[in-house]
């Protein structure tokens, strides 16, 4: 029978009995958990551990000892996640499990707190990458039940072409066998010779296949490109394959022309500009560079119509 | 704009990760249906906070309003809340430093060739706007599952060529900076990015950083023992640089043949461009892109044809992880003495 420590109220006395239970392993009923805790956060009535209300959980196992060992687990599941296919070989895995018991062990009964603590946050520390690369991918188990459903689906899909493809024939037989009708109707009625109708016959089947063939060709196709368009964005050069012939990007102006780098060095228009000086040459500083861009600066939208001006001035 | 509460509509997927000054979450975009990466800014302490907004984001959000091109991340929105701002971009699967570290991933010239051809398009485009990006490295460089490789983080570009501004030397991640950039230049241009590229590339080459230095000091010394200690004949003006040292030791060149053995001579050639101690010699995007190296075979591959990083890692890869533990990743350390 359940009984909280606390209050002395069991299943027995109080029907609707709620046991709760935190991480130290010590239960307490609800009505003692709302009451202690009612600022969240409190010391543990028998070991003193400062315990939080929200991290209470309902009591399954009637050993605590287990409800611990749960919590413990979890916890270290989560860091160490490390798989077989981690390490070199089978030994050094077993030998890896039995260190994680090993630890869930002394966190249970409380041998080496400390130290165990410590040894977590150093093998936390030490493989933070692949504990990430771990939480995030599925182990081998996982993968085989996913591997289980999709073979499931995918059986399902198959049995459903099955049928779907044996009715399409079906189909396609009595239409056959309607058309061959309808030609040797068409023999025994006509006045036509039999070698006409035959070849007509004939020549309507090959075009059908020839289009048949044809749609299916055009229906790749398209699925091609569109996978194809999916990607890819305007690209302002096609480069791949074949020599790249280097053209200067031409901003646009909406100006005068832009003397070149040349011309500005050859025709005077340096002797306007101050001659920087040596350090600053020595970094890469260039008169011409500024010159340019100030003659750049000069030109862009130099032509631009301001429009909406007689408006404005209306208004 | 589709009139929608921005707040409602996106929705979360999962963290994806945390940098320095934001989070990104994988999100969904309710009202298209796609993927998005949800950049959410960290409000920042009060000094980096000071202008109102974090800086960084500020750049981010004024330089990628103005860009649009292929090989350069978009800005589809931006949502404002009370305490806090987040930049949508486009989800992008992966970036070229899982590409490389992944060795069971075979990078083809090919392949090289398409992803240099990429970056340099898009870097073309941002220089061509006087845009520095000032940070580039393969963490920075997206690719997305169709193989299209896109720049990303623009939290230290700025605009050049402006003849009074002084501009920082603490920029770029240190394994990829520049020279002039080490010796404090206060003035600079396109050729930090070209060196960056050279670094990129070499890294491609060799699946492993080609100048990992440990300090500033260390860097150059990296730098000099691969490429030999510059003389004046190979860098006028570097003694009028503030942070200029005296290399006592002359390092010789290394041959680049020797090192990257896979590379043909176009390669080797651009790489030695990109590798110019002058930042007045070293090319920029223009002549890179015009070089042979983009003009003979082997051709770049198509983008589809770029490989991705493997999600599931195979068991020996983990095994190895797992006895030298994640801190000292399986790297083969080049030594180049």
């Amino acid at each position: 029978m359940r009984e909280c420590r606390k209050c002395k109220s069991s299943e027995y006395t109080n029907k609707n009995l709620i046991m709760l239970i935190n991480e130290c392993g010590h239960p307490l009923c609800k009505n003692c958990v709302d009451n202690l805790f009612a600022r969240n956060a409190a010391p543990c009535e028998v070991c003193g551990k400062m315990l939080k209300k929200n991290n209470f959980w309902e009591q399954v196992f009637d050993d605590p000892v287990i409800e611990k060992e749960n919590f413990i687990r979890k916890r270290i599941r989560k860091i160490y996640n490390l798989r077989e296919a981690d390490f070199p070989n089978l030994r050094e895995f077993n030998d890896y499990l039995e260190r994680v018991e090993t630890i869930v062990m002394n966190l249970i009964h409380e041998e080496d707190v400390d130290g165990t603590e410590k040894e977590i946050k150093a093998f936390q520390e030490a493989h933070g990458e692949d504990i990430e690369r771990n939480r995030k991918k599925l182990g081998p188990d996982e993968l085989w039940i996913q591997q289980q459903i999709r073979e499931e689906s995918a059986m399902k899909a198959r049995l459903h072409d099955l049928r779907s493809t044996d009715e399409f024939k079906v189909h396609q037989d009595n239409q056959n066998i309607k058309e061959a009708k309808e030609v040797i109707k068409e023999l025994r009625d006509s006045n036509v010779a039999a070698g006409l109708i035959l070849d007509r016959e004939r020549k309507r089947q090959i075009e059908q296949e020839l289009e048949e063939r044809e749609e299916v060709e055009r229906r790749k196709k398209m699925k091609k490109d569109r996978k194809r368009l999916d990607g890819i964005s305007f690209a302002a050069h096609r480069i791949a394959g074949r020599a790249y012939i280097h053209k200067p990007v031409l901003l646009e102006l909406n100006g005068p022309p832009m003397p070149t780098m040349e011309e500005i060095e050859s025709s005077g228009y340096l002797q306007w500009v101050r001659e920087p000086s040596a350090h600053r040459r020595a970094g890469g500083f260039t008169s011409a560079i500024a010159c340019y861009r100030a003659l750049l600066e000069v030109r862009l939208d130099l032509f631009a119509v301001q429009q909406k001006k007689s408006i404005a001035i209306d208004g | 704009m589709v009139e929608t509460k921005s707040t409602k509509r996106y929705e979360k997927i999962k963290h994806l990760g945390e940098g320095q000054f934001a989070n990104v979450y994988k999100a969904k975009d309710n009202v298209t249906g796609e993927v998005v990466a949800i950049k959410k800014i960290k409000l920042g302490s009060r000094h980096e906070a000071k202008d109102g907004i974090n800086r960084t984001a500020l750049r981010e959000i004024k330089l990628l309003k103005e860009i649009h091109h292929e090989n350069i991340i978009s800005l589809r929105d931006v949502i404002g809340n009370k305490s806090s701002i987040s930049l949508v971009f486009d989800f992008m699967e992966t970036d070229l430093e899982h590409l490389i570290k992944d060795t069971t991933i075979i990078l083809s010239s090919p392949h090289i060739k398409n992803i240099m051809m990429q970056t340099f398009l898009g870097l073309n485009f941002l220089h061509a706007n006087f845009i520095l990006h000032r940070d580039l490295k393969p963490n920075n460089l997206l690719m997305n599952n169709m193989g299209r490789v896109k720049i990303t983080d623009f939290g230290l570009a700025r605009f050049f060529g402006s003849p009074s501004r002084v501009y920082t030397h603490q920029v770029v991640t240190r394994w990829y900076r520049s020279p002039e950039l080490l010796y404090a230049a206060k003035s600079y241009g396109v050729n930090v990015d070209i060196w960056a590229m050279g670094c990129i590339f070499a890294e491609l080459l060799l699946r492993n950083p080609i100048f990992p230095g440990e300090s500033d000091l260390d860097q150059l010394v990296k730098i000099y023992r691969f490429l030999g200690t510059p003389t004046e004949d190979d860098w006028a003006l570097m003694k009028q640089l503030p942070d200029y040292v005296e290399f006592t030791e002359n390092y010789p060149r290394m041959d680049f043949k020797a090192v990257f053995t896979a590379a043909g001579d176009s390669a080797i050639d651009l790489l030695e461009r990109m590798f110019e101690f002058d930042p007045l010699k070293r090319w920029n995007t223009d002549q890179c892109l015009g070089s042979m190296y983009f003009q003979i075979e082997p051709y770049a591959c198509d983008d589809s044809e770029l490989p991705l990083p493997n999600k599931n890692q195979n068991a020996s890869k983990r095994r190895r992880i797992l006895r030298d533990g994640p801190e000292s990743p399986p790297r083969r350390r080049l030594v180049f003495d």
